[in-house]
């Protein structure tokens, strides 16, 4: 009976569960929670904004839960670099604009993460806030930032086993934001040796603990692939856009930080 | 005995929900439906809201553009890439988006 009981509930948590997940906002075929005009327009705004400043490269994130569904500490959901870009249109056409580097989760296996490249307009496609914070880096980091992305390292400094609360101190797992801070030291250092990135993350970059309790944690680990603990040790922590950025401004590498809003 | 299982369960319940917070924070926010939107209500909707698909994007460096198909940019790109990093620079008014995804494609 005790048996029989359990397994209900837990098949019960996984339905719910599934269900929830397919609810959260950021999944491809999520409902926009704006529409679509008020999308388009805060995206080209953004993008005019970062073109007045000459912004070639720029940290950039969005908000992609429900603001006050988010953990303690945490201000935006994903992190990405944009970087000004020819692109060239289906019919044929150059024109000027921002790209977006993405470190994805899959939407099918969300422990596993791809790079993809989307635009501004993708990017807020799902939001939960028509809110974007930018870090624009001095120009010198831009510059290196730019030879990163066009190089082999930007591919190879990606871990695609993902976990969302991923430790920035290893490379065991990697989200989002960790892999954007792994980008922005391998240009800083010049390198693409992880243990050298690493090795200084730890020395300089100072992570943002994750407020939730063990307790939640250690049930999120078992039921949600893409959360996982096993990288952690005394108290999870994790990069977050706010600690990226308060990294740069703290050895004086942001040319200019904002927040835009609709 | 039975009771206390469903007390456990809504316990847990509660937790595994609240989790979901730290979620799907890094998945693909299609612009699929955004851009079929938009083009449903049609251009006049917003001033900037022709849409674009986009084949490739290619960063251009202050020493010009980086990749295979530098050698195909116009004279203005070729410029804007060449501007030291800092001075503002051209934009176009047309969104870009990606392609639509291959199971919209094939429709």
């Amino acid at each position: 009976m005790k048996t029989k009981a359990m397994n209900i509930c837990i098949g019960i948590m996984m339905l719910l569960g599934m269900g929830m997940a397919a609810e959260a906002g950021s999944t491809a075929n999520a409902e926009p929670q704006f529409e679509a005009k008020e999308i388009v327009s805060f995206a080209k705004k953004v993008e005019k904004v970062l073109a007045s400043k000459g912004a070639r490269v720029f940290v950039l994130s969005r908000v992609g839960r429900p603001v006050d569904e988010l953990p303690k500490g945490i201000q935006y959901t994903h992190t990405a670099l944009g970087v000004y870009s020819m692109i060239k249109t289906a019919d044929g056409r150059e024109i000027p604009g921002y790209a977006i580097y993405n470190l994805y989760q899959r939407e099918k296996e969300p422990n596993i993460s791809d790079l993809v490249m989307d635009y501004p307009v993708d990017f807020f496609g799902g939001v939960y806030e028509l809110k974007a914070g930018i870090v624009i880096p001095t120009p010198e980091l831009q510059a290196r930032l730019l030879k990163v992305i066009a190089s082999n390292t930007y591919r190879n400094l990606h871990n695609p086993v993902y976990s969302v609360i991923a430790n920035p101190y290893n490379s065991k797992f990697q989200n989002c934001t960790e892999y954007t801070l792994d980008v922005i030291n391998a240009a800083i250092y010049q390198t693409d040796d992880v243990k050298k990135i690493k090795g200084n993350t730890k020395a300089y970059f100072e992570a943002q603990k994750v407020n939730i309790s063990p307790l939640r944690l250690m049930v999120g680990s078992i039921f949600m692939p893409d959360v996982k603990t096993s990288d952690q040790k005394g108290g999870a922590k994790t990069a977050t856009f706010t600690t990226i950025a308060k990294y740069l401004d703290k050895y004086d590498l942001i040319q200019e930080q904002m927040v835009i809003v609709q | 005995m039975k009771k206390k299982m469903v007390i456990i369960s809504a316990m847990l319940v509660s937790m595994f929900f609240t989790q979901q917070a730290m979620a799907q924070g890094s998945t693909q926010h299609s612009g699929q439906a955004v851009k079929y939107s938009a083009l449903a209500v049609g251009h006049g909707a917003v001033g900037s809201a022709k849409m674009t698909s986009a084949v490739v994007a290619v960063p251009l460096l202050a020493v010009g553009a980086v990749g295979a198909v530098s050698a195909e940019m116009g004279k203005s790109l070729v410029e804007a890439a060449n501007d030291p990093i800092g001075e503002p620079l051209k934009i176009s008014d047309e969104t870009i988006t990606v392609g639509p995804t291959p199971d919209q494609a094939i429709r």
